[in-house]
């Protein structure tokens, strides 16, 4: 009896751990992606005004804060995901740096889906559990 | 190395989850545990593999079920009712001598297979059985008829004392002081034991242990012995 009523209270503690953990990756990753979406709907915004300059800017400066992010989102989301965002995040940066107009907006494009699509996917809908 | 790493921690989480599940899990299977421990193996095996799956997506599964089996194991304990649902219920497939058509046929179990565990349980007629219970681990019972039963010691009026739990008290030179204390004597009679066997240090034991006769058995270390 003794051990059965040890046995519930840690399959309480760990469902309760799970649920925690759940809702606090669900914030982290809204949180996260939301700092980068904002960048990169800043840096489209100047590459479609050609604002080149303004536009390196603001995509190295999502770069480096894409870096710190990368770590965390690996443990927590698939690595083929965060693969997919660095690959685009590198090229944006590329097209940028050579001021090629069509080339940036598509890889941003790209990016901001790749970006948008994570947490959409942690998120408890009926369509990401069928 | 990641894959090493990554594998030596899943084994030790399954190893640990299989624990806190229970012995049950381990031996005979009801159909909701065997549900677990094939899926199981499947999700501790994929992030084991794909260094691309973050152990998170391993790992939350794994407590999830354990957390399932758990939850139904209570409660199919605590309701009947919930147990039929979960485990099913036996099925008596031979009943007074007579082999239960329908209950065969609902079971899907053909005359063959029911031959064939009589066979292994020792019994090679069906006039020989009075009852066969197809339990809800898919292990069948028997009971035979009273004239092909085992005839017992009850039966032959043989009054013999009743078996004692064997404790083992020196394993491999190391004496357990508890198993000592359980079987109601102390080191000095242990000491006496050893000298009557002419060993002087309990080191020199391999083995000790009383037996369900209650009697002591002792053998010396091999290394040691003149």
């Amino acid at each position: 009896m003794k051990n059965e009523k040890k046995i519930i209270f840690f399959s309480l503690i760990v469902f309760i751990g799970i649920i925690l953990l759940e809702i606090f990756i669900n914030i982290y990753l809204k949180k996260t992606s939301s700092i980068l979406l904002s960048q990169i709907d800043k840096a489209k915004l100047y590459v479609e005004n050609e604002q080149w300059n303004d536009a390196k800017i603001i995509i190295n400066d999502t770069c480096n804060k894409w870096k710190n992010i990368e770590e965390k989102w690996a443990l927590i989301t698939n690595h083929h995901e965060i693969d997919n965002i660095t690959i685009s995040l590198k090229s944006a940066q590329e097209f940028i740096n050579s001021s090629q107009k069509p080339d940036s907006l598509s890889s941003l494009a790209n990016l901001k889906h790749f970006i948008s699509h994570i947490p959409k996917m942690e998120k408890l809908l009926l369509e990401n559990i069928f | 190395m990641v894959v090493f790493i990554r594998t030596i921690i899943l084994y030790i989480f399954v190893v640990f989850v299989m624990r806190i599940m229970g012995k049950r899990q381990i031996g005979e299977l009801q159909p909701f545990e065997l549900v677990i421990a094939i899926m199981l193996s499947e999700l501790a095996a994929v992030p084991m593999q794909d260094t691309g799956i973050p152990l998170r997506n391993g790992l939350i599964p794994i407590f999830t079920l354990m957390l399932l089996e758990i939850s139904i194991s209570i409660i199919s304990l605590k309701f009947e009712s919930v147990r039929k649902i979960v485990c099913g219920k036996p099925s008596i497939l031979i009943k007074n001598g007579k082999v239960q058509e329908d209950e065969m046929r609902k079971q899907r179990f053909n005359l063959n297979d029911l031959m064939e565990e009589l066979r292994i349980s020792g019994y090679f007629n069906i006039s020989d059985i009075e009852y066969a219970i197809l339990e809800t681990n898919g292990k069948l019972s028997i009971i035979p008829r009273i004239s092909q039963s085992p005839v017992t010691k009850e039966d032959l009026k043989i009054n013999k004392s009743e078996l004692k739990l064997p404790i083992s008290i020196i394993l491999d030179g190391v004496l357990n002081m508890q198993n000592l204390n359980i079987s109601g004597y102390n080191i000095d009679w242990l000491y006496k034991k050893l000298k009557e066997n002419e060993i002087d240090k309990i080191e020199d034991v391999f083995i000790a242990m009383l037996d369900t006769k209650g009697e002591l058995f002792i053998q010396r270390r091999n290394k040691n012995e003149k």
